[in-house]
């Protein structure tokens, strides 16, 4: 409604611009031939005097050249045009007459208007007014046998302002109805056209976080409200995606956290449940309670971790380090572990990895990686540390039943475990047990230019390869 | 009451199966589907405590295979999911009560006695009343004539089960499966040490009626035998 309003509003100035312009472009146009007109008819009026005086003996006579005149007067006659001619002493001579008698001029008015103009200097053309009606009038002085004489042409403007009114009256007709029509066709198409839009912002309105798998219609994906819709689904199913993402990622975490909560919450409901207890049984429950507590802490860290990098704000706290000892470190720290599980820890220390890089987050790395491969290991696993051409490469292998083939696309999602049964059950020392070790592997290399990946698993075991961009 | 616990988080299974022990529950645990579905199948169980989310078959599909065999026995599911829709499917497929972890340790024996209840039919929620021998099966004590008897968590299982089938002459096997978890060894006499143990602290009373009775070759009896004799 408004854009037609718009619309109409600046057709209307264009359409009283134009009418406006075309009226006074006529009007001068018009006004200019009538000039003009009247000073051809001075010329041939001159022209035919003299003529009329060359036929005469060139006898110079003060009386001849009112006579010629006055012949040249009955001789010439123009249509709508009535030339008077004046002596010196503005006594009028001679007078054409017209056919039209509405537009008559009578001699004496003619002779009242030539004293009036008399009056004003250097002015060829005036327009005056006689019974209601426009004339316009031509002063012309001519000289003849050194007599002044003067002619005063006189053109009725009625023919002229009655076109000009004429065509008043059909701008002012038509540019109303020419609006009109534009407007209404332009409300009608505005509208047309429209009814997508507002057929799409009712859809926008109704879709919320909770229906993001709703759609917005699409009419036809060629024209540019279909691509736009379609766009703007595009842009809902990728929300869609992330809000599932995110609900997922939810739903997951809750889970994960709620196994040791009711750990805590049943171990200590039982233990409380009877009056008297040895103290061994206390002893027990406490320890259960507090490793629970440790886990849930260690997914309660990686869940934090996992949101900071969601958020985009993990700062790194980048130092000069040595991606060698850091590894060093962390096979350390698991020495004790393999050897209660009696697999074999074999790792080579290769030349120097100079990195830059957080420290805690590589360490952090490494451990998730060794960890998992000591869980799965049956006996052996080895870490080893090179320097190719460009990167740094470390490979952590273990000699485990590999990863199902199925699963391998899923290892690095978080929560993902290949086996449930297993990595629960196992004594969980660097990750949180909760499938979100790996994930967050992932993101620590990347976070530091580097990448994760799975190098191969099968039946003999897995192999996980760490690569760094190496600064020459 | 013997119960069957199917979980496969050991420190979960850990709590529940001592807890349910102070209560005066024999219990057994399986870790995954295939095994709760093959020890109910060979054991006798007044219920089964479900977890939902075990390994080779999941909870669900235990309940429903139990249900398929005509299997009455009240299930109560476990699970860590508690959507609606996860309640409804478990209720959906034959279990007869849904507690989602965590739960309050108290809850889950409440419910457990509950379903246990709903199958006797009996409308006396935690009292159990044989002539004059009362007992309360929450609080776990017992009365004779008003007056407090002290008994052990597994005496008071045995007279549990005794009382719930009062009148009814009971198999030592019948007792055996459902006092005792599956470490009980049935070549030996324990059976008998419990029911004189029983008998010494219910019947010692003068003058009062004997309630615990042996039925030789058969079994033992808890009731007023001579006053149901005169009805």
């Amino acid at each position: 409604m408004r854009l037609t309003l718009w619309y109409a509003g600046v057709l209307a100035l264009v359409l009283a611009l134009f009418a406006i312009l075309t009226y006074l472009l006529f009007a001068y146009t018009l006004q200019n031939q009538t000039n003009q007109t009247l000073s051809e008819i001075a010329g041939v009026f001159e022209t035919t005097v003299n003529r009329e005086l060359e036929n005469e003996d060139k006898i110079v006579d003060s009386t001849k050249g009112s006579e010629a005149i006055r012949d040249a007067t009955t001789e010439l006659g123009f249509k709508d045009y009535q030339v008077f001619a004046f002596s010196s002493d503005n006594r009028l001579i001679a007078a054409t007459k017209i056919a039209d008698s509405d537009t008559q001029i009578s001699p004496e008015i003619a002779e009242s208007q030539l004293k009036t103009f008399s009056s004003k200097p250097n002015a060829d053309f005036f327009d005056f007014e006689n019974g209601g009606k426009s004339f316009r009038a031509f002063f012309y002085p001519f000289k003849l046998q050194s007599q002044n004489y003067s002619l005063l042409i006189v053109h009725s403007l009625d023919d002229q302002n009655e076109l000009l009114a004429r065509i008043s009256y059909a701008f002012l007709i038509s540019v109303p109805l020419a609006l009109l029509f534009a407007s209404f066709g332009g409300y009608f198409l505005a509208k047309k056209s429209l009814a997508p839009i507002s057929e799409m912002s009712r859809a926008a309105e109704a879709i919320t976080a909770k229906n993001l798998n709703e759609r917005m219609p699409v009419k036809n994906e060629r024209d540019e409200l279909g691509s736009l819709a379609s766009k703007f689904n595009e842009l809902l199913s990728r929300l869609d995606v992330s809000f599932e993402q995110q609900r997922r990622f939810m739903a997951d975490a809750s889970h994960e956290l709620r196994t040791p909560v009711a750990i805590v919450r049943g171990e200590a409901d039982v233990i409380l449940g009877k009056e008297k207890r040895a103290e061994t049984e206390y002893r027990e429950s406490f320890s259960i309670v507090q490793s629970e507590a440790e886990r849930m802490t260690r997914i309660i860290e990686d869940l934090f971790t996992l949101a900071r990098v969601d958020a985009g704000q993990q700062p790194l706290q980048k130092a000069a380090i040595y991606l060698d000892e850091i590894l060093g470190e962390a096979v350390k720290s698991f020495r004790t572990v393999a050897n209660k599980r009696n697999v074999t820890l074999e790792y080579k220390t290769p030349e120097e990895m100079k990195y830059s890089g957080d420290a805690q987050l590589l360490r952090r790395l490494f451990s998730n990686l060794i960890d998992n491969a000591l869980k799965h290991a049956k006996s052996h696993v080895k870490v080893t540390n090179e320097r190719r051409d460009d990167s740094y490469e470390i490979n952590i292998s273990d000699d485990g039943a590999g990863i199902p083939t199925d699963a391998q696309t899923h290892i690095f999602e978080r929560f993902y475990r290949a086996d449930k049964a297993r990595s629960r059950n196992a004594n969980v020392s660097a990750g949180s047990g909760a499938g979100l070790g790996l994930a967050i592997s992932k993101f620590i290399a990347e976070a530091h230019d580097g990448r994760l990946a799975l190098a191969k698993s099968d039946s003999h075991g897995s192999i996980f390869t760490v690569q760094f961009p190496a600064k020459k | 009451m013997r119960i069957l616990l199917v979980e496969d988080e050991p420190r979960i299974a850990n709590f529940v199966v001592k807890g349910l022990r102070d209560n005066a529950f024999a219990v057994d645990t399986a870790e995954t589907g295939e095994a709760a579905l093959y020890q109910a199948e060979i054991n006798t169980y007044d219920a089964i405590i479900l977890d939902v989310m075990i390994p080779e078959k999941d909870g669900l599909e235990v309940c429903r295979e139990l249900r398929e065999k005509g299997s009455q026995i009240p299930i109560l599911m476990l699970t860590a999911r508690d959507t609606v829709e996860d309640r409804i499917s478990g209720l959906n497929f034959g279990a007869d009560d849904y507690l989602t972890k965590p739960f309050a340790f108290g809850e889950l024996i409440a419910r457990l006695r509950a379903i246990l209840r709903r199958r006797e039919k009996s409308f006396e929620p935690t009292r159990i009343t044989v002539d004059d021998l009362e007992i309360d099966t929450q609080s776990q004590r017992t009365w004779r004539g008003g007056q407090e008897i002290a008994l052990t968590t597994k005496e008071f299982t045995v007279l549990e089960y005794l009382a719930r089938n009062a009148g009814k002459v009971i198999g030592r096997e019948e007792i055996s499966e459902h006092c005792w978890d599956e470490t009980y060894d049935p070549f030996t006499n324990t059976i008998e040490v419990f029911i004189n143990r029983l008998r010494k602290k219910i019947d010692a009373e003068e003058g009062k009626t004997t309630l615990l009775h042996t039925k030789r070759g058969a079994g033992y009896v808890l009731g007023d035998l001579t006053a149901k004799e005169n009805v």
